[in-house]
């Protein structure tokens, strides 16, 4: 707890605005593709596409941000790593708890302005909640498996900094799926874009309850259950196989 | 299992060294056939058993794993082989202030760091105010502790560490906490652990602290266990490691005596003009110093080597003398080598003298002392700076109008130049 103070704290310190700045980041995305995608370029036809963007954006950023921040978590702290018996996994997690404060912040907002320009979803927006614990999951286990990797291999997180604008772009944020004119006929693509690239169906079965006012499908609450709990499953994997070599290695 | 015993059996670590410093994933995948990493023991099959209450020193050189035993002892890592097991709650000073914030108030970082070493709130609150006491930080409790300095914020975590209620204390030559006062807080902290029965282990250089400290000694040597039991035969064994080895960086890691005590100094007296005892000298008057020498066995007549240094360390003279030219007898025992200076060359200042004792055909070590003896000269005359630079003054009429005074003679003789 104390260590998800500090994290917390180190985050946010000496800003004013504190737990806002973490709304600064997605609304200069959103504002950024509603411009390009939908005024410039007429690409897609979605109302509220703001709005649209944004609630995909609730998923990716808590993701990509807890991610690539826990990759350093164990890296900076060698103090701790090297010289204290102390459950090093907290470290990660840590960071993991501090973006969940975040995503809170931003799932709020966004719901709530949902709420009042889309009347559709004042029925299934709750339906989202529930999916933020295997998103949590998600999370949790690839920044334990990240965080310890980036000690191991110390370029680890210069490559997921390079890998995550590419998957951004390859997660249908500003897209749906379908609705894109290339994926019409392109089975395989569409298949790969949805299933293999695991942030998808946290994406739409989130956005589904709380924009668009349907239920998530099926296909994506199983998936996204099943990916929680492989990721967790992996992370602890990952970090009893490694713990020791991180304590010498560091 | 008592809380505060320790059991190691057949410990062994070993750690896989990389050529390079760092391994990028990129290397891996791309020259997976060069990475062939290195295996290097740490520490190989070390048992040792220690009950609740004791002390126990943990010696050797660099690099025979002391450090790793103690981050093995603190549960940082997991022997390799072997059993080891620890009894009750460890209290580690090994790195103090570990974890942290810097922007973080101190009161808040006795929170953070007390919870690392798995104390709840409750158990925090209730030591709060002897931690606080105890690092005398109590002003400045809740400022950051980024603004503290280095010495404070080493007071701070010297202060959680003791205060958490270990059973058994780990200890890595971290004396150099804060000031001399502050210092002795700490060695009186750690001798009271040692009265409450608690158990300590405790790495140094230092055979005086080793002395004061320790029930027992263990000598580690290139991971292995090279001797375990009385502290100073300990101490006695670590000097004659460090006998063979001269190299400068190991011996300034606090150790003033080395050797193989095959003979040994046993005394180093300065003396002055009267014949008595002086710490002062006066300058340019008679002093003598005398060095008594005990050898055990018989050994071959020794060299015995006097530096004078200044209290920098820099090398002023060295004299040296084969102990056979004196009538050396090894049947003799106890000898005084008397080394007399009519009149003390030095003007002002503080000096050393080092002392030492070798073989003279393998320059084997037997006894090196430094700061065997520590003295002031005292001025006198108008001289000024090291050295008393004696000579005699005289005026006189130039010899040839011609010449230069100082070229030597035979530059004076009329060349054939053109």
């Amino acid at each position: 707890m104390n260590i998800f103070r500090r994290e917390l704290y180190g985050k946010y310190r000496g800003s004013v605005l504190g737990v806002a700045w973490t709304l600064v980041n997605p609304l200069a995305l959103m504002a950024v593709y509603t411009l390009v995608f939908s005024v410039l370029l007429k690409a897609f036809q979605v109302e509220h596409y703001a709005l649209f963007v944004l609630s995909g954006l609730v998923t990716w950023v808590f993701f990509q941000s807890a991610v690539q921040m826990a990759c350093s978590s164990l890296f900076a702290q060698p103090s701790l790593v090297k010289q204290v018996r102390f459950p090093r996994h907290i470290l990660p997690l840590a960071v993991v708890a501090t973006n969940v404060v975040t995503l809170g912040t931003m799932l709020g907002v966004v719901l709530i302005v949902n709420l009042i320009f889309i009347p559709e979803t004042r029925t299934t927006f709750w339906a989202g909640i529930p999916l933020l614990l295997p998103l949590i999951a998600l999370a949790s286990g690839m920044a334990v498996i990240f965080g310890y990797l980036t000690v191991v291999y110390r370029d680890v997180e210069h490559l997921m900094t390079t890998i995550f604008l590419p998957w951004f772009f390859v997660t249908p944020i500003f897209y749906t799926l379908d609705k894109l004119p290339g994926l019409q006929g392109n089975d395989w693509l569409s298949w790969v874009i949805h299933y293999v690239n695991f942030v998808t169906p946290f994406v739409q079965a989130i956005r589904d309850p709380i924009f668009f006012g349907e239920w998530p499908a099926l296909g994506d609450v199983v998936y996204c259950v099943v990916a929680g709990f492989v990721a967790l499953a992996l992370g602890v994997f990952v970090a009893r196989r490694i713990d020791d070599q991180v304590a010498a290695t560091l | 299992m008592k809380p505060g015993s320790i059991h190691a059996e057949n410990v062994s670590r070993s750690f896989r060294v990389y050529p390079q410093r760092h391994v990028t994933l990129k290397e891996a995948i791309v020259r997976r056939r060069h990475l062939r990493p290195v295996e290097v023991w740490a520490l190989r099959d070390v048992s040792f058993q220690i009950a609740p209450g004791e002390s126990v020193g943990f010696m050797g050189r660099n690099g025979s794993g002391k450090t790793t035993l103690l981050r093995l002892l603190a549960g940082v890592f997991r022997p390799t082989s072997g059993r080891l097991a620890v009894d009750g709650r460890v209290g580690s000073l090994l790195e103090l202030g570990a974890g942290f914030h810097p922007d973080f108030t101190g009161r808040d970082n006795i929170y953070l760091s007390a919870s690392i070493y798995g104390l709840r709130k409750r158990e925090v609150d209730r030591r709060f105010e002897s931690i606080v006491e105890f690092s005398e930080l109590a002003k400045v409790i809740d400022l950051p502790v980024r603004t503290y300095s280095a010495g404070m914020y080493m007071r701070l975590g010297f202060a959680i560490a003791v205060n958490v209620d270990a059973d058994v204390l780990l200890l890595d030559e971290v004396f150099a906490v804060g000031d001399e006062a502050f210092q002795r807080k700490c060695s009186e902290r750690i001798l009271e652990f040692r009265r409450q029965g608690k158990t300590i282990a405790f790495v140094s250089h230092s055979g005086q602290a080793l002395e004061q400290m320790c029930d027992r000694g263990v000598l580690l040597s290139n991971g292995l266990v090279e001797f375990d039991g009385d502290t100073s035969e300990a101490i006695r064994r670590y000097q004659e490691l460090l006998a063979g080895d001269e190299d400068p960086a190991e011996r300034a890691a606090g150790l003033r005596e080395w050797g193989t005590g095959e003979a040994r100094v046993t005394a180093v007296a300065l003396s002055g003009a009267g014949g008595q005892p002086a710490e002062v000298v006066p300058s340019g008057e008679e002093v003598a110093l005398q060095v008594t020498v005990e050898a055990g066995e018989s050994i071959d007549p020794p060299v015995l080597t006097i530096e004078l240094r200044d209290v920098q360390g820099a090398l002023l003279s060295r004299v040296d003398r084969d102990l056979a030219t004196l009538g050396w007898d090894s049947a003799q025992g106890e000898v005084d080598v008397r080394f007399e200076v009519p009149r003390l060359p030095l003007v002002e200042g503080r000096f050393q003298f080092n002392v030492s004792l070798r073989d003279r055909e393998t320059a084997r070590r037997y006894h090196s002392i430094e700061k065997a003896a520590e003295f002031t000269v005292a001025p006198g005359g108008e001289a000024q700076g090291f050295v008393l630079f004696e000579g005699e003054w005289s005026l006189r009429p130039s010899e040839g109008a011609q010449s230069l005074g100082v070229l030597p003679d035979e530059a004076q003789d009329p060349s054939p130049m053109p």
